[in-house]
């Protein structure tokens, strides 16, 4: 088997604040430029600003073999976007060198080039040939695209007069339909209505079943699971393992890469996000106890406390929290009935009773909104994290001890009689 | 999988030569005509008169020009009717002008692109000549037809007119492979370069002879690269005198120099235009 891509050694340098730049140092613009234009001197320029600069990518040593499929995987800013554009020669690196073998496609937004004036038919030739597929390849597969999408009916309309949903669906049907020998790709999954979006992923499991290269970029562990051999887990610009997805997976989501945190709190008022109705304090997850806390056994609730301040009164509250696992939504809660109450500090708790959620690593979602006129006056998506644990001898399991699968794991009542 | 593999080796710094600078180009031809033909069916649609605008838009521009300067100002025109004197510069101009100021803006404009797919880069500012050179082979028909009405005989030289539209593109391209990559990161000299041409205009004889500058500097006017295009224009087309061998001669030397730079420079930059754009 020989290797499609050998990355050695490869970092990307990035500067902060790219308007500060052009704006503070027109001076040092001018002398510098002179040698910039002769091609010497911007490594320089760079270093000796370092104090400006930032590492997105550290030193990355890996090689893909042929017909792998390959999920990068790591938090928001962990550098795996960058290292898919330094991938797909969108950016240059840095430091290191690339060695690819063969014919790339990349695939990092769907539509990309999408012209609205454009009818659909004219718009999948232009996407297809800025993807990198010939006309001949494009009018041979043009059948099966349109097929694909499901929107035959309107392929000579101007895509501006489509649904979202429909450019969608279009869009992806060319990039599903690119045949490179090295595929790559960042999340575009992560689009159209579900039901689409379940033909895409077989459309993908297709692509990545016959030998073809696929590097694939993602924050949602199950889809890379159910579709990569090999995974790379990036944490701040670092490779910090390779494997089996299941390795990395737990990896990802139990130590390391899964950031816990039980309290969300801001250290200025001008931090606090909120609307001039009202303002979140703080949010924290606390045990039965009352005591701030990460890590719940099976057993025990789990409290969700969250602190706000009303600054006006004339308006319906409902504070509202969403559980989510591996970025899926599992539940969203809200008390029954808004509070209407004189602008103050208030606090809301929702208790998660006891043997309800499966072990595991949660997200909690915490929010307050109004519902007529609908405003939602804050939002954090990643408020807090915990974890679950549980005793493996508990007699729930029925002496069963590997992990057991599922989001939720209520127990529920089982009628038994004699049939 | 059709084609055969190739090894490709991604550096920090492009180690390419102008010659695979050409050859990539070539290898995404397809991809350049059909980002020529979308700036080319974006431009009209949704126009009531359509591609009427491609002879219409010279036509105005004319019509101003000779209310101008045949009516208040009162010039001449080196013994061709007015009209079809500043007609046939404003031709040569228009695309000139426009491969420049569009050719600058264009990575700019196409940064959905070059930042999410990777392709020669250097294709980019080949997309506004292309689909210019179809408007200006049109309003050179258009000239040839006032010409005639005008009473003028357009001569055999009008073959050459694809070649002197051929030498403009590379002049403008060579130009821009130095802008499109500077206003990418400085937006100065996108805002700029409209100006910088309007100055451009009034500084070559597009709309006024070449004889109605002072006699002393005129060997210097008649330098200008600009002065070079549009004489050659209505050489081909009017069969007035060529433009001087030294203007020739310092134009190709110009455009030679700058594409070479100018490609050195693209090149140079093309790595981390995403990360500054």
């Amino acid at each position: 088997m020989t290797s499609a891509i050998e990355i050695s050694g490869v970092g990307k340098q990035y500067r902060r604040g790219m308007q500060a730049y052009t704006y503070h140092r027109a001076s040092e613009v001018m002398t510098n430029w002179g040698k910039r234009l002769i091609g010497a001197g911007p490594r320089e320029a760079r270093a000796a600003r370092a104090d400006e600069t930032f590492w997105a990518l550290k030193d990355i040593s890996l090689t893909i073999e042929q017909g792998q499929v390959v999920g990068i995987i790591g938090r928001n800013g962990s550098g795996k976007s960058t290292l898919l554009k330094i991938i797909s020669q969108i950016t240059a690196p840095t430091t290191g060198e690339l060695r690819i073998t063969g014919r790339t496609g990349t695939l990092l937004e769907v539509g990309t080039g999408f012209h609205p004036e454009l009818s659909g038919r004219e718009n999948v030739f232009l996407n297809g040939a800025i993807l990198g597929m010939s006309r001949q390849e494009i009018a041979r597969k043009f059948d099966e695209i349109v097929d694909f999408s499901g929107i035959e009916a309107f392929i000579d309309t101007p895509v501006k007069r489509y649904s979202s949903g429909m450019q969608t669906r279009l869009a992806f049907s060319v990039a599903a339909h690119l045949d490179p020998e090295i595929l790559i790709i960042d999340e575009v999954l992560a689009v159209g209505d579900a039901e689409f979006q379940k033909k895409c992923l077989g459309k993908m499991k297709d692509v990545t079943g016959d030998g073809r290269t696929v590097v694939f970029v993602s924050h949602n562990m199950n889809t890379v699971t159910s579709l990569c051999n090999e995974c790379i887990l990036l944490e701040e610009g670092q490779m910090l393992a390779s494997g089996t997805p299941d390795v990395i997976s737990d990896l990802y989501y139990s130590s390391g890469a899964g950031r816990i945190g039980s309290r969300l709190s801001f250290n200025s008022d001008k931090e606090r996000p909120g609307t001039d109705i009202a303002k979140l304090c703080e949010a924290r997850l606390i045990n039965e106890r009352g005591h701030e806390a990460s890590n719940f056994d099976r057993s025990e609730k789990v409290g969700v406390e969250i602190t706000y301040e009303v600054l006006w009164a004339g308006c319906s509250l409902i504070p509202n929290f969403r559980v989510l696992m591996q970025d899926l939504c599992i539940f969203i809660s809200s008390p029954s009935g808004g509070i209407e109450v004189a602008p103050g500090l208030y606090k809301s708790t929702m208790w998660i009773p006891s043997k309800f959620l499966n072990s595991g690593y949660y997200t909690i979602a915490v929010a307050l909104s109004s519902p007529s006129p609908v405003v939602v006056h804050f939002y954090e998506g990643e408020a807090l994290q915990f974890h679950v644990t549980e005793d493996i001898t508990d007699p729930d399991r029925n002496g069963y001890t590997l992990q057991i699968p599922g989001f939720i794991r209520p127990v529920l009542n089982w009628d038994f009689e004699k049939a | 999988m059709t084609a055969p593999t190739a090894i490709k080796i991604i550096k920090p710094h492009s180690e390419r030569s102008a010659m695979d600078d050409l050859r990539e180009i070539l290898a995404s031809r397809e991809l350049l005509l059909v980002l020529a033909r979308r700036e080319i069916a974006i431009r009209y649609r949704q126009a009531v008169i359509g591609f009427l605008w491609v002879v219409l838009q010279p036509l105005v521009s004319t019509a101003i020009f000779t209310i101008v300067f045949m009516v208040f100002v009162r010039i001449p025109s080196d013994g061709q009717p007015y009209p079809l004197f500043a007609f046939s510069g404003l031709v040569v101009w228009q695309f000139f002008s426009r491969i420049v100021v569009d050719g600058t803006g264009s990575l700019v404009a196409n940064t959905a692109l070059i930042t999410k797919v990777s392709f020669p880069r250097q294709i980019i500012p080949l997309v506004p000549p292309l689909a210019a050179v179809l408007d200006c082979l049109i309003a050179v028909m258009a000239l040839m037809v006032i010409a005639l009405a005008f009473g003028a005989h357009v001569h055999w030289t009008v073959i050459f007119v694809p070649a002197i539209l051929l030498a403009v593109t590379f002049f403008g391209y060579s130009i821009v492979l130095w802008l499109a990559p500077l206003n990418a990161i400085y937006r100065d000299i996108g805002i700029t370069a409209p100006f910088v041409m309007q100055v451009g205009m009034y500084l070559s004889p597009i709309v006024y002879p070449a004889s109605l500058v002072p006699q002393k500097i005129r060997w210097l006017y008649q330098l200008n690269p600009v002065a070079v295009m549009v004489d050659s224009m209505r050489w081909a087309v009017l069969d007035s005198p060529p433009p001087s061998p030294g203007g020739l001669a310092l134009f190709a030397g110009l455009s030679i120099v700058l594409f070479w730079g100018g490609g050195r420079f693209f090149r140079n930059v093309e790595g981390t235009l995403v990360d500054r754009i």
